[in-house]
């Protein structure tokens, strides 16, 4: 057997997916587009000349120009501007809330599936209570509980959004808690923390990156839903939900105002669920033979 | 006599099952009945039967990856069964597993590194990296394994390759008794002669004693001293392989010999082919649990179980007719 | 010459993917006599199973194809027939049993449904006509209350009640062959060895031909009349089964058989084949076995043998076997 040849073969289970990734035109493309949106969430003060929060009552209700590309609101600020500062909201929101979730999803999906027994019954309960609350009902009750702000914002789409998580790692915890190498791992003295770290948690990730990006759209959802009841950012911060809740007044006469935020969200959303199905045919060992 | 190296007395693992019935019906699986033997240092202990005798499950509860339901198991003199915690531990260091799927044996997000050091990580057996690297090294070259390969992930190699690596984890911190389960049952004839060698070339190098499980008897012939024969979780018959293979006294030792496809020049009796299936464990005949199968079951058979009775110079068989 | 139910001649497939064109069964030709056993035996990815599935025309479509060679059953090319004609033969002309039963079953009807269903498939016969039918072949596989098993589903059943029930389906048409894919390699040996001798009996009874396809030298030596031993999708040895383990010829059959321990004596070391099977993208230029080969020269590495007679009924691969070999 040539050793060049498995030298070529040589790839792991990241480079192999990828490759399958690299390939998918429309995922490849989401992922560019989420990358410059990141770029204009971390750079937003260098993109633009304008204040997101000062007021111009000269120049209100502008229709795109020159000067103001997406045009200005009832206050004269530049929206393209509040867009981007919007952004960092939304993406914020998004990456954090499901950091939060997927961490906490995890960590009790593991412990109901590698545990067993009462824990499971337990958190498998919990797990079910938790998924039967109406999504925005509770947020809004959290979120009125906790008040608003962009931190709390984090906690309460981070507390809601785990269920999901939670049972897709129990299933796939239970699936391979059984396999021999973690019954060699035990053998070998292995802590059940060890087990977690080590074994479960490398299996999962496939799992966890397509949770969290199929996630993250809908957390942008909730935000600006939350927003749009004047429920999450406080004004005069910038998001994407509270620009179309204050442009709805406006809605007949000036429809850039709820126009572009509009399509910031569809866009973003979009591309983090096409991206998401990408992963998921890349990562998924069983779409991938 | 000095102490063995592995004493089971009186083995069992019991499993309760609910039945289908709507009010809590329930039945006990008796994977593991009643088993005792010895196993020396240095020796291979070979145990054959067929799917469902329990073979695999004694191999597991012996190490107490499940835990037995009653019986004693002393290894080193030590009584293995009532130890916990750190003590546990320590012990179990002695004991290593050989999986029979080197496929799910092997964690496919582990270099193969990795894989084979986890022990020593575990236990921080070395202190610095260098010498943790140097051990895997030579246990990477004791299997036959090529040392390019340590930073390589499982799904790139072979069967073969596999269960190489499988048994370089097992020998990694050297233990005294390796638990082989089925563990060339899922190779190719050539491939298998490869590990099988191996495994004695290790038992030679490094005095392993070894519990060979296997449904495969001439495999098992080969690589053992004494074999023990299951059935239903029950020992049927345990001797030394070559009066076992020349003079097999249980019913079911004769039929499950004669029932092997020969080479030619092997000498064939004549065939005692068995009528039916092997019962379900949940559900095993009363008396001598072979008595639905056995050519020579007389009606005392149904009743009572036979006991493992000495019937020659370490020769063991339970069975009324002896 | 006409009693060759089965004539294979230079068949050739190949799997077409990104490393180009793998020869998976590459110039194989054998016969089947009626009434007689063809055992086929080599390791995993030898192509054994692949010259099985061809024969049935069951082969994984599209990635692979027949790229030559003749398949000719009962005087008809099995390669040239349309798909209509093929789905005839299957089933009445030939049958095929494979290693795992649960797979070829459908989990869902009864036992009785499918032997049925096959039946009706091929013969035109009343339901009643075919259950009487059914419950025969039932019973001719040894099963005990063909009633109860008539009934059963596939899940209900033992892995050997599986394979015997699979047997009476590929037998309830009378099939001229039966091609048995690893029957018994799911199986306990002592369940093996009833299902073996079941395909004795009836190999017996109904006069089929049996094309054998195992891992296991034992069952060859005990089932078949003649064998073809395949490496790398080739034959590379073909011979009367006593001739063969009387006389292993090439390299690779003798390396097989020292590497299975023997039950009648003891040896210390087992004998192994080193290296392992190349893989179809990196064959080798010349012999196929010439890189594992304790015997391989110059020439083999270079290019590839022919099959040759090495004497009556035993054909042979191998430069060693034609003449000129001892002047090297």
């Amino acid at each position: 057997m040539s050793k060049r040849k498995q030298t070529q073969e040589y790839r792991s289970y990241y480079q192999v997916s990828w490759d399958i990734l690299r390939k998918n035109r429309v995922a490849m493309f989401c992922l560019l587009i989420i990358l410059m949106l990141t770029i204009i969430a971390i750079f937003a003060p260098y993109l633009t000349k304008y204040d997101p929060n000062a007021t111009k009552p000269r120049d209100r209700f502008q229709s795109p120009n020159a000067e103001h590309p997406f045009g200005t609101d009832q206050y004269g600020r530049d929206i393209l501007t509040r867009i981007f500062y919007g952004c960092r909201i939304s993406l914020s929101v998004g990456i954090i809330s499901q950091l939060i979730a997927s961490l906490l999803g995890y960590f009790i999906g593991v412990c109901a599936g590698y545990f067993g027994g009462r824990t499971d019954s337990v958190l498998s309960f919990i797990i079910q209570v938790f998924s039967s609350f109406p999504f925005l009902l509770f947020s809004i009750a959290v979120m009125f509980i906790l008040g608003p702000g962009l931190v709390n914002l984090y906690i309460a789409l981070g507390l809601l959004g785990w269920t999901s998580t939670a049972r897709l790692i129990r299933g796939e915890v239970l699936r391979i808690k059984n396999s021999e190498y973690i019954q060699a791992c035990v053998v070998g003295g292995g802590s059940p923390f060890r087990v977690i770290m080590k074994h479960l948690l490398p299996n999962c990730v496939p799992i966890l990156i397509i949770t969290v990006t199929l996630g993250i759209p809908n957390a942008i959802l909730s935000e600006a839903s939350l927003s749009y009841l004047g429920l999450g950012v406080s004004p005069p911060t910038a998001s994407w939900g509270s620009m179309i809740s204050e442009a709805q007044p406006f809605i007949r006469g000036y429809t850039y105002y709820s126009l572009f935020p509009g399509l910031a969200i569809i866009i973003t959303v979009l591309s983090f669920n096409l991206l998401g199905d990408g992963l998921r045919d890349a990562l998924d060992p069983k779409l991938r033979s | 006599m000095a102490e063995p190296l592995l004493r089971v007395s009186n083995l069992k693992k019991y499993y309760s099952l609910k039945t289908g019935k709507l009010l809590g019906g329930k039945t006990t699986v008796k994977a593991v009945d009643g088993i005792s033997f010895d196993l020396e240092a240095g020796q291979t202990l070979g145990i054959v039967g067929e799917s469902g005798c329990g073979k695999s499950t004694m191999g597991k509860t012996i190490i107490r990856l499940i835990e037995p339901t009653s019986g004693i198991i002393m290894l080193d003199g030590e009584d293995f069964t009532a130890l916990s915690g750190q003590d546990l531990k320590r012990a179990r260091r002695k004991m290593k597993l050989i999986f029979q799927d080197p496929f799910a044996s092997l964690n496919p997000r582990m270099t193969v590194k990795d894989i084979i050091g986890e022990n020593i990580d575990i236990d921080h057996t070395y202190a610095t990296k260098a010498e943790r690297d140097d051990r895997i090294r030579e246990v990477m070259e004791q299997s036959g394994l090529n040392l390019d390969y340590m930073d390589r992930y499982p799904h790139e190699f072979s069967g073969g390759q596999r269960q190489r690596i499988g048994i370089a984890r097992a020998i990694v911190l050297p233990p005294k008794l390796v638990i082989c389960d089925e563990p060339v049952s899922a190779l190719d004839v050539s491939i298998q002669a490869k590990i099988i060698n191996l495994l004695k070339k290790l038992q030679k190098d490094m005095g392993l004693s070894y519990i060979f499980i296997s449904h495969d008897l001439s495999v098992v012939k080969h690589i053992s001293d004494r074999v023990g024969v299951m059935y239903l979780g029950h020992m049927m018959e345990l001797a030394d392989k070559r009066s076992l293979y020349s003079n097999p006294l249980n019913p079911y030792t004769q039929a499950l010999i004669s029932a092997i496809p020969k080479l030619p020049g092997e000498t064939t009796q004549d065939k005692i082919e068995l009528a039916g299936d092997i019962p379900s464990p949940a559900n095993p005949p009363t008396g001598c649990c072979f008595h639905t199968r056995c050519p020579y079951a007389k009606p005392i058979c149904a009743e009572v179980r036979p006991e493992l009775k000495q019937v020659g110079d370490d020769h063991w068989c339970a069975c009324h007719r002896v | 010459m006409s009693d060759n139910i089965l004539q294979v001649r230079d068949l050739c497939m190949s799997f077409f993917n990104k490393h180009g064109e793998l020869p998976a069964v590459n110039h194989v030709s054998f016969d089947v006599e009626r009434g007689k056993t063809l055992g086929i035996v080599g390791e995993s990815g030898c192509g054994k199973s692949m010259t099985s599935l061809c024969v049935m025309g069951l082969y994984p479509q599209p990635q692979g194809k027949i790229v030559g060679g003749s398949i000719l059953f009962q005087g008809r090319d099995m390669t040239k027939l349309p798909p209509r004609e093929l789905h005839k033969i299957r089933g009445k002309g030939m049958a095929m049993i494979f290693q795992e039963p649960m797979t070829s079953l459908n989990p869902v009807l009864t036992i009785g449904d499918q032997i049925m269903e096959t039946i009706r498939l091929h013969e035109h016969v009343s339901r009643q006509e075919a259950k009487r039918r059914a419950m025969e072949m039932i019973a001719m596989v040894g099963i005990p209350m063909p009633e109860k098993i008539f009934a059963s589903c596939p899940h209900q059943l033992s892995g050997g009640m599986r394979q015997r029930a699979m047997i009476a389906m590929a037998l309830s048409c009378d099939p001229e062959l039966l091609i048995c894919d690893e029957p018994t390699t799911a199986l306990d040996v002592t369940v093996q060895s009833q299902i073996l001798s079941l395909i004795n009996r009836l190999k017996a009874q109904t006069g089929t031909s049996v094309m054998l396809i195992t891992h296991d030298m034992g069952v060859i030596n005990e089932m078949a009349d003649t064998v073809i031993v395949m490496y790398a999708g080739q034959i590379v040895e073909q011979a009367a089964t006593a001739d063969l383990f009387a006389h292993p010829t090439h390299p690779y059959t003798s390396g097989l058989i020292q590497s299975i321990p023997p039950l009648n004596r003891e040896v210390e070391e087992l004998n192994v084949i080193p290296g392992s099977v190349p893989m179809l993208y990196e064959l080798p230029k010349g012999c196929l076995f010439a890189p594992r080969c304790p015997y391989a020269t110059a020439r083999c590495a270079a290019e590839r043998p022919d099959i040759v007679t090495a004497s009556e009924g035993h054909q042979v691969r191998c430069f060693r076997c034609m003449p000129g070999w001892e002047g090297q």
